[in-house]
């Protein structure tokens, strides 16, 4: 007995050894001679990072590439003598939760990649980022400079703390976001009907669309107006309808005191939803809508269900499945309607979607910005369109395209001034069938084959077209004047407290509103109850801070 | 072997040491447990510090400002706090009292069953929706529930009206209710059936010499016979009853029933939504952990002393 | 007579169809998810399938077979199981063993249980696990999926309400022939608590299988999730609130309801082959007829 239970200890015992603890190390810079592969500026030392990314299973790759091996890390070896090293992945839908383990576990990998408000906010707070503000001035070109700065500064102000900045920002084009109306134009001709351009017209539109059997398949099954429970997301949402009044939900907005203010509680937002509230009890909207996320109004409408719904310019790539079993599907993108005949504006975030971060314990914070540099010259810079180049981005694997652009480290969109005239030139380039005239752009060249594609009846390039409408109908109308972008950008205490709560007591209101669970004039019960619960407190907190800067 | 009046003349020393060696092997045996306790549990327990400081980075468990019970305090603050425990209570002891009774209900219609092979897929099958997680059944529910749904039609079918049954106050918790009932019992029979098999079927003869009919034989016999069973799952889902299933209620949940299903967990979900509030989380989870140590503490003694049985 | 036989007869026949119908309602959510597997995109979105495939098609299928990440997932999860419930059996077998004496054979049994117990009612969270794993270097390993959970308190208190069923005298009629506790544990005990173990073992299977946020948690490189970590990254919908443009174009690859549906269909099927397998361990009992005298 003794001896097996000796036997029984000694095996745990041996289990136990064998996972020893590794000690935790930050990378060192390890000195290795020999030559590189390429003859231009070949560094001798190596240079470790370690990064912590995530990745989405339907990445394709060229054969015999990954995730760990791929066009661009071998690039960064060749021409920095980097060696990028995976210490996690994850995929895409909890990277969000790793990054937040990850830190608050409080040992970082040297970089970190794409990382939100809140997460900077700790990192700077507890002391683990690096100061850029030098390395940052040293060493950025021109270029990156110019696409950073490129929207007056409230980007890099928003990675700025004290005067010192603690990340790059991953900066988007603002351009991009309006809301815009879609609307099925084969079920518009079958009904004989024009594009809806007020918000009567989209009433009605509606009605038809629910009564008179649009698909003309028999059967009754088409709705009116299509959204989701979450109200405001980038594709079957309400701000396109809210901006037809003049209403910008969740944007912190300049009001004309020059007090910053929430745009949820705006008057016109009452307006806008009285007009939901007539159009639900007539049956014009879903009955259940307040059940039903995203991803399954984006299904019944991919189904052939609803004919008109508010969605950014990309809607229809999550329509297209649909195309199989519809192939008579067409979408028309047009300008949010008005409800007074006045010009529409669109509410549109903050130019900043994530950031990047150094680790302060990372010998080398300047590669951060020579990787940027990198990038930018790639993608923006006049070699751009150089077969060399391209294959960073659009790279041709036999018969198939395949994306890489995604898997450079750092990244980065260009300016709104430049992405319109890129836009512009792209549109002009499929109107006159000219490539030529790509070379002037700087982005979203990819949209010209397929486009032409199916302008030409080749029976391919479907969604990327649709895209490309959906361009046209936003930079004609929004451009960059008739945009409303966030008054304020940061996070302040309250905010951190009570902003997720006050947005949810946001959507449960507008639904039971516009359900008739409550009557209309509940709406000023909610702004009063916002600001009671913390809304005020937070517009206090926001209206300091602008008024200090 | 020595008898008692043996070891009553032994010296004190003599007699420990043999009680020694007579227990030592028990402690032997306990000791990978206690070793993955220690490592997985206990060492990791000191987190629980967290509930009363204001954590946001790990510096060390001890140097994070301390913040008393803000947290509680904060929880606590949020408007319809009241509502919101009231119907975690309501609806995880629910819960508890239908998948207490429902797997032994059907435990004991299994066992009626004489068709072997029938009773074993029907096991089978019931054990089904255990494997598909909240993620998938929350769609395939709301389809089925939906005013259009298949439950709609039949309901419609028979002249009535179709019935909200996602969006009103009073129907929502039976719906949570029913569906988590329909999703565990399997589950459940199970341990009931491998409870029944091991009752001596000699008790069940004297019965029926008795002349016992078959329903007072599972009166007098079947439901004794697994009542330890049932007191040890019951007392083991009052660790539970401030849960209320956290997955569940978070995919089901819409603005319409926030009333009547809002729980504690999908509030503290929503606090610390994109924030990361671990402190938050931990304090609530500390609050939790308590209120489930006492009830269990206290069925536990219960059932000692009212029904001579030790659950554990 | 005549009464009471008609009487079992109804009985008989309402069980049996009120058992059937339970059991339909069960299957039926799986049914659903198979149809939709084997139709076409197209009829799915305009909500034709219900119980039967609609259109059928084998593209999901065909599908995943290409995708590498998912036969990788399986492939983690059977080793998981394998070798995770084994380790959980036997650390809840043998330490059900001793805490199932009698108190007065054992004397700090309730210490013991008791400090079972806690680790079930409090915790110290995610974050202190995960530093815990981290620290012990089992980061992104096997051990990290086997190892914290081989403790099951919840299954050692169902074994040790299993052992106390059987009677005293099997115990000591061993002891007598000078059998240590090893052996009694398992030449007699083992044989004897078949449907527990079977039970006990199914629990732990199922338990491992379904198992994802300690995948996520622990594991760093996607090759190493688990299948339950897999599936739920592909089935939790993507986040359009905050969709940039350059990343419009690969959301339509990202995988339609028949590909999920698929997916959720060959990871569930290999759990459910191992019920019917442990069923025939759940009948045996007290068999022996040691206990009669």
């Amino acid at each position: 007995m003794k001896k097996q239970a000796a036997i029984v200890l000694g095996s745990i015992l041996l289990l136990m050894s064998a996972c020893s603890s590794q000690p935790n190390s930050t990378a060192p810079e390890t000195a290795s001679p020999g030559p590189s592969e390429s003859d231009s500026v070949a560094p001798e030392k190596k240079i470790d990072l370690k990064v912590g990314r995530y990745s989405l299973p339907t990445w394709g790759y060229p054969e015999g590439d990954d995730f760990a091996n791929n066009i661009w890390y071998r690039h960064y070896a060749d021409k920095f003598g980097l060696n990028v090293t995976h210490e996690w992945t994850s995929l895409q839908s909890e990277y969000n939760e790793k990054l937040n383990i990850v830190i608050a576990s409080g040992s970082i990998p040297d970089m970190l990649m794409e990382i939100s408000t809140n997460q900077l906010e700790t990192l700077v707070e507890a002391d683990m980022a690096a100061d850029l503000t030098d390395v940052f001035n040293e060493h950025a070109s021109d270029l990156t400079k110019e696409i950073l700065y490129g929207d007056g500064g409230l980007g890099m102000n928003s990675a700025t703390f004290d005067g010192k900045l603690m990340a790059l920002p991953y900066m988007t084009s603002v351009i991009y976001e309006p809301s815009l109306l879609w609307v099925r134009q084969d079920w518009l001709d079958n009904l004989n009907l024009p594009v809806p351009q007020t918000i009567d017209d989209v009433m009605a539109v509606a009605k038809a669309f629910k009564e008179q059997d649009p698909d003309k398949n028999g059967k009754n099954d088409t709705g009116g107006l299509a959204f989701s429970n979450w109200l405001f997301d980038g594709i079957t949402s309400l701000t396109g309808f809210f901006n037809g009044y003049h209403a910008y939900p969740q944007t912190w907005l300049k009001g004309n005191d020059g007090k910053i203010t929430y745009g949820s509680i705006q008057p016109e937002m009452k307006n806008a939803i009285a007009k939901l509230s007539e159009m639900y009890k007539a049956g014009l909207l879903d009955s259940e809508f307040g059940m039903k996320d995203t991803p399954k109004v984006v299904e019944e409408v991919t189904g052939g269900k609803y004919g008109i719904t508010y969605g950014r310019n990309w809607n229809v790539y999550m329509y297209g499945a649909g195309l199989e079993g519809q192939p008579e599907m067409i979408w028309t993108p047009l300008v949010a309607p008005s409800a007074d005949g006045k010009d529409v504006f669109a509410n549109v975030g903050t130019t900043v979607v994530s950031y990047y971060v150094v680790n302060k314990n990372y010998e080398h914070p300047e590669i951060l910005i020579q990787l940027l540099n990198e990038y930018n010259e790639m993608a923006y810079g006049p070699k751009r369109n150089d077969p060399e180049v391209k294959k960073f981005f659009a790279f041709e694997d036999g018969q198939t395209i395949v994306e890489q652009g995604h898997l450079s480290l750092v990244r980065t969109l260009t300016t709104d001034e430049a992405t319109l005239k890129s836009l512009e030139y792209v549109i002009e380039a499929i109107e006159k069938r000219d490539p030529s005239k790509l070379d002037e752009a700087l982005t979203e060249t990819g949209k010209y084959e397929p486009s032409v594609a199916y302008l030409d009846g080749k029976g391919t390039g479907y969604m990327e077209y649709h895209q490309v409408k959906g361009f046209q109908t936003t930079i004609e109308h929004y451009g960059t004047d008739r945009l409303i972008p966030q008054a304020y950008s940061g996070t302040t205490d309250t905010m951190r407290d009570k902003m997720g709560i006050l947005g949810d007591y946001e959507r449960e209101m507008f639904t039971k509103i516009i359900m008739g669970a409550e009557p209309i004039d509940a709406f000023d019960t909610f702004v009063a109850e916002w600001k009671k619960q913390g809304g005020e407190q937070i517009l206090n907190e926001i209206n300091a801070v602008a008024k200090s800067n | 072997m020595k008898t008692s009046s043996d070891t009553a003349r032994m010296p004190v020393l003599a007699r420990l040491r043999m009680r020694f060696k007579r227990e030592l092997p028990y402690h032997l045996f306990l000791i990978p447990g206690i070793i993955l306790a220690i490592l997985f549990c206990y060492i990791p327990m000191i987190g629980i510090v967290m509930a009363f400081q204001k954590f946001t980075v790990f510096k060390g468990w001890f140097d994070a400002p301390w913040v008393g019970l803000a947290n509680f305090k904060y929880v606590i603050s949020m408007p319809r706090f009241g509502q919101v425990m009231f119907n975690t209570v309501y609806i995880s002891v629910l819960k508890i009292i239908f998948s207490l009774l429902v797997p032994i209900i059907v435990a004991l219609l299994l066992n009626e069953m004489r068709n072997r092979k029938m009773k074993r897929v029907l096991q089978t099958a019931m054990y089904l929706p255990h494997f598909l997680s909240w993620i998938i059944l929350g769609g395939i529910i709301l389809d089925i529930l939906s005013l259009e749904g298949v439950v709609n039609s039949i309901i419609s079918a028979f002249g009535g009206q179709p019935i909200g049954f996602l969006s009103s106050n009073t129907l929502f918790p039976g719906v949570l209710i029913t569906t988590e009932v329909w999703k565990s019992f399997g589950f459940n029979t199970i341990i009931y059936m491998a409870a029944l098999t091991s009752i001596n079927p000699d008790l069940y003869e004297a019965a029926e010499i008795d002349g016992a009919s078959r329903w007072r034989q599972i009166w007098h016999v079947t439901l004794p016979g697994i009542r330890p069973t049932i007191i040890l799952l019951a007392t083991l889902s009052l660790g539970n009853v401030l849960n209320a299933g956290f997955e569940q209620v978070f995919i089901l949940l819409n603005p319409l029933v926030m009333d009547s299903g809002d729980i504690l967990d999908t509030l503290v979900y929503r606090l610390a939504f994109n924030q990361a509030q671990y402190s938050v989380a931990t304090a609530v989870g500390l609050f939790k952990s308590i209120v489930s140590g006492v009830l269990i503490a206290v069925s536990y003694y219960l059932a000692y002393k009212l029904a001579d049985y030790r659950i554990f | 007579m005549n009464y009471r036989m008609d009487g079992k007869k109804i009985f008989t026949i309402l069980n049996y169809l009120f058992l059937i119908v339970l059991g339909l309602i069960c299957i039926a959510p799986l049914l659903n998810t198979l149809a939709i597997s084997l139709s076409s995109a197209s009829a799915v979105a305009m909500g034709d399938v219900l119980f039967f495939p609609s259109n059928f098609s084998l593209d999901a299928y065909a599908f995943i077979a290409t995708r590498s990440e998912f036969l990788t997932a399986l492939n983690v999860s059977v080793m998981r199981v394998i070798v995770g419930s084994i380790l959980q059996m036997l650390v809840t077998f043998i330490s059900a063993y001793p805490l199932s004496r009698e108190n007065r054979d054992f004397r700090m049994r309730t210490v013991y249980v008791w400090f079972f117990m806690f680790t079930i009612l409090f915790s110290g969270g995610i974050v202190p696990l995960y530093m815990q794993v981290k620290t012990l270097g089992m980061l992104d390993s096997m051990m990290a999926l086997v190892l914290p959970t081989s403790l099951a308190v919840f299954n050692i208190v169902l074994m040790i309400n299993f052992f106390r069923i059987l009677p005293r005298e099997l115990d000591e009629s061993f002891r007598i022939d000078g059998a240590g506790h090893w052996t009694l544990l398992w030449r007699l005990y083992f044989p004897l608590s078949l449907p527990a173990f079977a039970t006990i073992l199914l629990l732990a299977m199922v338990g491992h299988w379904n198992s994802w946020f300690d995948g996520m948690l622990f594991m760093n490189q996607t090759e190493n999730y688990p299948i339950a970590t897999y599936l739920r990254s592909i089935i939790v919908s993507f986040d359009f609130s905050n969709v940039r443009s350059e990343d419009a174009a690969l959301l339509a690859s990202i995988s339609p309801r028949t590909t999920k549906s698929a997916q959720i269909i060959l990871a569930t099927l290999p759990i459910l082959c191992v019920y019917p397998f442990l069923q025939r361990y759940f009948v045996t009992g007290l068999v022996l007829g040691s206990v009669k005298g």
